[in-house]
Formats: C-alpha cells, structure tokens, sequence
C-alpha cells in the first residue's frame, strides 16, 4: 500500500500586510466585531467599483522577488464567477491568465528546489459563522482584504517536504514584511493536491484538494491521510475521484466535500473595471532593494560571522525578530562561544515561556548588550547572569541596577582575590597541608571553598589563578 | 425649456428654484407619462432653497446651479432608492451617490427623481421596466424608446431640464430619438461609472439626454474627468479642430421609409457647409451579434451580486441556499433580465469562454474599421434607429427584432467612440433622431459639430 508514490502540490494563501482593502479603503484590521469595516466596494453594492491599492501590488512584487519569481510588467486582473453568500459580488477579482509574478523557486530545508509556478494577487471572501441556533451569520470585514496566491508545481514528494516548504514561505513572507503569516489568524492558508502513482515513471494519477487545513500539523495529517486513503483505494483496484476533500481538525480525517471544480465553471474573465496592471522596470528594480536579508543567507551570514553552528543559526532566524536581537545584543562585544552560547541557551527558552515575539520583551537588546558584556569581561557568572536576566524579563530594570542590588559584581581585584583566598586558606588548614603533602586532587575542593565564600563575586578563572601560585 | 433661459430667469429673480420646482411636481403628478420611479422631493426642496438664497445673494454656483436633472435609477443617489426598473431591488436604497450625481449637486444642480428604465437597461423599448412602460411624451400610444426612456421622456416632456442616464448600446441615443431630445454617448472612460450599476461594464457610459446640445455640453463638463473610485476613467481630449468632412452612408438594410426620408433631407442641408463623403459600414452587421455576447456574458457577472443575501428582495422561504438563490432571483427577475443572464451563463460557459474571446477579436476589428473611416472623414452622420417609435407590444414578443433596434448605435459603443443623437424631425408627429458619431476622444469637437447642425437644422425646418 505505501509502496505508491505520492505527488504533491501545494496553492498557498497570504494576507498581505496592508492597512486598507485592496479594492477599497476600509481598515484591515483583526477584530472580534463583524461587519465594521465594510462599505459598498467591499458588499458589492450596485454601481460600486473597484481601485487598486497600490500598497498591495509593491507587497506582491516583493514577494515575487523574495520567492526568485520572474515579475510581469503587464498583469490583469480577471473575475472568478461562482455563487456563495460570503462572496459579496457574485465574482471574485483575481488574476488568471496573467499573474503578477511566474516561474519561480525556493529551496527546502534538505536542499531540494521547489518550483513556483505562479504568485498573484486577489481579493478575500467573507467569513461565514454558524451560531448555535442554527443560523447562519456572515462577517464581510474579511472580504476584499488583499491576498497573494502562491502555487507550486507538484514537486513534494512527502508531507514533510509540505509542512516544511510552509516553514520557509512563512519565514520569507515574514522577513519581507509582506505578510505577518500567523496561521493561527488565518493569515497563511495551504490547500495541497494530493495524487498517487505506481513508480516515478507512470502518468500522474488523479488529484483531489484538501481544504480546510489551519495549522502545520493539519497538513501533515490531512496530507497523510489523504496519501493513505488514495492508496488503499488505487490497491484494492478503485479509481481516485476528482474532488474537493474536507479536513476535520478533532478527528484529523479527510472527507469528500464536492466534485472538484473545472475552470470553465468559474467562468473567468477579464475584469473589466479595471486596466491592465502595468509596472515601470525600474520600480522592480528599486523593489529588489527593499527585501533586506533573506533568512537562507542570514543563516550562512550569521554561522560565518558569530561561528554558530548550522543547528543554532536555524534557532536565531527562526524569527527575524528573533534574529535582530540577537545581533544587537551581541553588537560591539567580541561575540565569543560564551556569550553567545548564553543567548542561544536562555533567549529562545524565554519567548517560548512567555510565548512573546523578542519585540515585546520588557527589555531591549542594548539592555541585554550591557549584560552581555558583564559576561564577557566576568564581571558576572553564569549563574548570576541568569537570575539576572530572569529579573530583567520580569521588572524590565536595567542589569546594572539588578547586579548593585543583588551585589552579583565579579571582582578581579587582584589584592581583593588574594584577600579572599588568603582567608579561606587560613581558615581550612587541614586540607591545605594534605594538598602540599602531596593530595593534589584537593586543588577542586579549596577551589570550591574560596568560591563559597566568595559568593559569586569573583571568577572561578581569576581563582584557580591566584590559588595555584599561592599555595606554591 | 433649456438650462439657459431658467439660469437667466433665476438671475433676474423672475423665477425661483423653489416655485420651478413646485410647478415640475405638479406637472410630473399630473400627467401620466410614468417616467419617474421615485421622486426626490426631500433632497430636491432641500437643494432648491440654497440655490434660491444663493441667486438671491447674486451669487450662484454654477451655470448649472437650481438647473433640474432627473437620475436613471440605475445611477446611485444617496439614501433614495435604487430600483434599476427591477422587483429585486424595488425596495434598496443606496448608501450612497454616484460621482456623476456628486458632481451635478456640486454645480448646484437640482435632483427632482429617479427615471424609469427598462430593467437594469436591458430593452429598447421601456416595456422591461417593473414599474410599468413609460409613454412616449410626444404620443402616449408609441413607447418612449429604451433603456433610458424614462430619462429621455422627462426631459421632451419638461419634467426635468437635462437627464443623466447610462448607454450601453444606444440606451439613450435611441429613447432620445424616439422622444424629440437629444441624447449624448461620450468616449468610454470620459465619465465616471462609479455608482451606475453595471449591466455590461466594458460598454457601459453614463450619458446625458437634454433639450439642446449647449446643456449636454454644460452637464457633461460638470461630470467628465478622473475619479479615484473608477479606474478606467482617462483624461484624453483631441486638439480642438473644426470638423470639414461629413461621411454619410446610402444603404441600410431594414431602415423604414420615412426615417430615410428625415435622414436624406437633414444630410443634404449639411451640404453647404460641410464636404460630404459616402462612407460604407459593413461591420454594422457583426457589430449586433457581438455586442449580444459582450452584453450577455457580463451582465450574467454584474447581476450575480443580487442574490438576496446582503440587501434587496429578501427570500420568504428556503432553507438551503440554493433555494433561497431560486425564491428571490426567480422572483426578483423579469424574464428578459433572465434570458439574458441564461445566455450569458452559457457564453462564458460554453468552451472555457471562448465565445467571449472572440467577441473581443470582433471588437477589435469594428473599432480599426471606425479608425479608418476616421481618416478619411470628421464624423459620420446616420439616423440613430431604424424606425420611428412604435406602439406598446408591438416588438415584444420577438426579442430579436427588439435587438434590431440597437443596430446603429452598438457599434459606437463596441469601438468606444462619442456619438449624440439630435432630433431630426417628424414623421406624423412622431420623432425621428439623427445620430453623429466621431473618433475616440474627440467628445468636444463632437459636440462644437453637433451645435452646428443643430442650428442649420432648425433654420431649414
Ligand atoms: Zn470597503
């Protein structure tokens, strides 16, 4: 049965950051209350007609470039006609047979290159609600609101290679600014096409669709499934149907919900309201400056630059946040395996506890800076360094302010060590004879002594020094 | 009466806004024409008294202030109702004004009511329209013309001084020439469309029916030019020239005797000023068909909005919603509204829409044909329909002869190209209208040459 290969394809959906509709200039906003931000553009009222948000068409050629796309400098807008009482017009504005961006690529997480066919522009529906009594409520804030449509050509041969190319679209859109891709939000959908075959050599089998998938994990379980029912179906001799599958989050199964669509039924044409979109070249090229860094080449930057390892440069970009605050953090201090190893260790630990962005910590990175540094000039240890940052995390008060009222100051003080060690000596006779007799192995436990009564104002490095000379 | 003689009238304060307004209610009350589907008295009183504190204070807006206008009621004004001629929307009101209706209201105009029409434009006769036919103001028994005909009617009747109504193809030169006014197409994307509801949006103008060419011109400098609401609105004007060559044509097929008669007299009258040139137009006869398709297949598209789910007719019954689509669409609908829709559905269906494709090629080659004829001549001068009014019933059982009435005047629209019709004349009391049709843009000299033959026709009447 799972001897049959899978062949997959992904459409992906992104709101595009904008604070205005595409075709009108009501709010985007995340809001609880429906049917705020509407007016007669976005209800499709009779006589009302739509204007470009030019905001919307710069996102979409960033994304393009981000996404290695060829841009179109003529694109046009068609309408995609089919009947739901969420779709205020009747048509959905869309592009068809002239996207915005065509023929482009990213590359996964395993090296391997995913061909995008096609990324353009188009408008949201509404949302439907069924309430408890049974009715049916529509929230119209959500329609018009600007999406850019991403599709693959069917180069996934796994689940995994799904979830992952979702990781990197979402990563990329997020770097760019072109969209905040929470999919928890809704604001970055994916509906795979699913079919199998027999060896790599036989023709593609019948695809279906799969809707409805509102986290990674459910398009690895609704992919998975899907890959399964296909094939248990292809092996006890059935023929996979052309349809739109449904995927139910509780039971994590796929089901049939129509005869998939054919593009004749949508009955696409040029739209007619609106021109031609016609882009001056050099407004792509002053795109291309707008990218900023791209995480696939922050990653090799920051593992040459901090020598971080491949493992821990994909925990600093996770989140480009993330990422920045980390190299403001770390900026004009010598980024040694100490310092950065701390932040590696307790930052992301942090935003996972308290389940924030690095943006919304009560502290900033130049307040990390100036711990960062106590660190790197062992003026604090470890240990204080992280009672002092889970201070800094919940008061927001400065390290220095943390280290003078905790007194967690490191001395290298060279009479002050010899001070301290000369009293720890004195007091612990005993073992200081039996380490001069010969007992060497004492050396870690009169280490250990001095570091006791020194109570972390003073470096392990500064005493192991100052110890072996004194006990010559 | 035109625009003229009421502004004079009000600068010498020998008549108010308001009392000229008091009298055109009462006429409209009076008289049984239906051209009006609602009237608009609130907002009109409203307007009437500004104005008249304003000619008052000698200190008018516009040549257009206190001027009475009449809206087709497929064009939005703000909290009236919006029927579109049809029993789906019979009880909307719109939220808000069309940008022609804003700008009128700017200059000062006054907005007494919404016209009848045939439902959302679709007819050349008024007979489509929910509301009733709208008589013909020069003889009650003869229909108005359409899709504009309540428009075209308000005016010869004087129930509104200029009229703004939408052309799709032909929907307000033919009412126009049916009623004895004139009825101005502009070049496609001249006019706003923001706020008329579309019925085939890659052919749809607004356009203006008045009394005399000097108050189209008038309204259509108040509402011409861009607008952020509609994106295919240019703002290309031809150089000013006066035009030297006249092209005229010899045979039409199925043109009836006496429009033949009008059209042959008001030519040769243009003989002493102009140097006419017979010119062939072949591509009338494609230009029928394609504009069938063009219209069909997009308003099947435009129309799919009212599904009774966000504003007009709402469902009695139906559960599931393909019952509540069928209730309200299947009520809300006249039968040419429905036929047309089906037909559409099919085009755009049929072949992945290839139909539509080709009625684009079509386009393409009636608008060259037109750019050629326009190389040899300034404009081009035909009868604006057929026939002569006719009588109520008389065409409606065969739709195709119906269709037959838009012949001379789609192609103007397929090819995006200014057209007004003037009247001609009359054939037993009965209007015959006469059309000039120039290039693309040229809507200023169209309207300088339209002045001119106005004023040779009516000395030689
Ligand atoms: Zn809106």
């Amino acid at each position: 049965m799972s001897n049959l290969l899978p062949t997959i394809g992904l459409e992906v959906h992104a709101q595009v950051k904008s604070r205005s509709k595409i075709f009108c200039r009501c709010a985007v906003e995340f809001s609880n209350k429906p049917n705020i931000n509407v007016c007669p553009v976005c209800m499709g009222f009779p006589g009302a007609m739509p204007s470009l948000n030019s905001e919307v068409v710069k996102q979409a050629v960033r994304a393009g470039l981000a996404l290695n796309c060829e841009i179109n400098i003529v694109s046009g807008f068609a309408r995609k006609n089919y009947y739901y009482p969420d779709l205020p017009k009747g048509y959905q504005i869309t592009q068809f047979k002239k996207p915005i961006a065509e023929r482009g690529y990213i590359i996964l997480s395993n090296k391997k290159r995913i061909r995008i066919r096609r990324l353009h522009i188009e408008e949201d529906t509404g949302k439907m609600i069924h309430d408890q009594d049974e009715d049916t409520l529509i929230d119209f804030n959500r329609a018009g609101v600007p999406l850019i449509e991403i599709v693959t050509e069917p180069d996934f041969e796994s689940a995994e290679e799904a979830v992952d190319y979702m990781t990197r679209i979402r990563e990329i859109l997020r770097y760019t600014g072109v969209s905040d891709a929470n999919m928890e939000r809704g604001e970055l959908r994916g509906e795979p096409n699913i079919s199998v075959r027999k060896t790599s050599d036989s023709p593609l089998g019948t695809k279906t669709e799969i809707k409805n998938l509102n986290s990674l994990k459910a398009i690895e379980k609704g992919i998975n499934f899907e890959i399964d029912r296909q094939s248990k179906l292809v092996a006890e001799g059935f023929e996979v149907a052309s349809e739109t599958m449904l995927y139910n989050d509780k039971k994590q199964e796929v089901y049939p919900m129509r005869k998939k669509e054919s593009a004749s039924e949508y009955r696409y044409f040029i739209e007619p309201d609106l021109p031609d979109l016609v882009l001056k070249e050099d407004f792509v090229s002053s795109m291309k400056g707008t990218l900023g860094e791209l995480p696939e080449v922050r990653r090799e930057r920051l593992i040459k630059q901090y020598s971080v390892s491949r493992d821990e440069s994909w925990i600093l970009t996770s989140e480009k946040t993330l990422a920045d605050f980390f190299e403001r953090s770390v900026a004009n201090t010598g980024a040694g395996k100490r310092i950065v190893n701390f932040f590696i260790r307790e930052i992301p630990a942090l935003l996972n506890e308290k389940n924030v962005d690095a943006e919304k910590l009560l502290f900033t990175p130049e307040d990390l800076n100036s711990l960062l540094r106590e660190i790197e000039r062992e003026a604090v240890n470890l240990n204080s360094a992280q009672t002092i940052l889970k201070r800094m995390a919940q008061t927001g008060e400065s390290s220095e302010k943390i280290i003078r009222d905790l007194n967690l100051r490191q001395t290298n003080d060279e009479e002050k060590v010899k001070q301290l060690i000369s009293e720890t000596l004195a007091e612990n006779q005993k073992e200081v004879e039996r380490y001069r007799k010969g007992e060497e192995k004492l050396f870690g436990v009169l280490v250990g002594f001095c570091m006791k009564k020194a109570k972390g104002s003073v470096s392990p490095a500064s005493i192991n020094k100052h110890l072996k000379e004194m006990l010559k | 009466m035109n625009s003229f003689e009421t502004v004079k009238r009000y600068k010498n304060l020998s008549e108010s806004p308001v009392s000229l307004l008091d009298r055109t209610y009462e006429m409209i009350e009076n008289d049984d024409l239906n051209d009006y589907i609602t009237l608009t008295k609130n907002i009109a009183y409203e307007e009437a008294y500004k104005s008249e504190k304003r000619y008052k204070e000698g200190n008018p807006l516009s040549e257009l202030d206190g001027v009475l206008f009449s809206i087709k009621d497929n064009i939005a004004v703000e909290n009236i109702r919006m029927t579109c001629g049809s029993k789906i929307l019979s009880d909307f009101i719109s939220p808000y004004n069309a940008t022609a209706v804003e700008r009128i209201m700017k200059k000062g105009g006054i907005i007494v009511g919404k016209t009848n029409m045939d439902e959302f434009a679709m007819g050349s006769s008024n007979e489509t329209s929910y509301f009733g036919p709208v008589k013909n103001p020069k003889n009650k028994d003869y229909v108005p013309g359409g899709s504009s005909g309540g428009s075209a009617a308000s005016v010869a009747s004087g129930h509104a001084c200029i009229s703004i109504g939408s052309d799709t193809g032909g929907s307000i030169r033919q009412p126009a020439s049916f009623c004895g006014c004139v009825g101005f197409k502009p070049t496609y994307g001249t006019i706003s469309r923001y706020g008329l509801t579309a019925f085939s949006s890659s052919l749809d103008t607004v356009g203006i029916a008045s009394n005399c060419v000097a108050d189209s011109k008038l309204a259509f400098e108040a509402v011409r030019g861009r607008d952020e609401h509609d994106s295919t609105i240019e703002d290309k004007k031809n150089d000013k020239r006066n035009y030297k060559k006249i092209g005229y044509i010899s045979v039409i097929k199925h043109m009836d005797g006496p429009v033949r008669e009008v059209y042959e007299k008001r030519i040769s009258q243009l003989s002493d000023a102009f140097v006419l040139e017979e010119v062939a137009m072949d591509f009338i006869d494609v230009s029928i068909s394609t504009y069938q398709i063009q219209t069909m297949c997009e308003s099947s598209s435009n129309l799919a909005r009212f599904d009774g789910i966000k504003y007009g007719l709402q469902p009695k019954e139906g559960k599931t919603l393909r019952k509540i689509y069928s209730a309200v669409r299947g009520e809300g609908f006249g039968s040419e509204v429905k036929r047309r829709i089906l037909i559409g559905t099919y085009f755009l269906t049929e072949r992945d829409g290839e139909y539509y494709e080709l009625s684009f090629k079509l386009r393409d080659y009636i608008a060259n044909q037109i750019d050629l004829l326009f190389t040899k001549v300034d404009a081009i001068v035909l009868p604006t329909s057929l026939t002569l009014p006719f009588r109520f019933d008389e065409k409606t059982t065969s739709p195709l002869q119906m269709h037959l009435s838009d012949s001379l005047t789609a192609f103007a629209n397929l090819s995006n190209v200014p057209a007004i019709s003037l009247n001609g004349g009359y054939i037993d009391n009965l209007p015959c209208g006469i059309q000039l049709v120039a290039k693309r843009n040229d809507d200023d000299n169209l309207l300088e040459f339209a002045s001119t033959a106005e004023e040779i026709w009516s000395k030689n009447e």
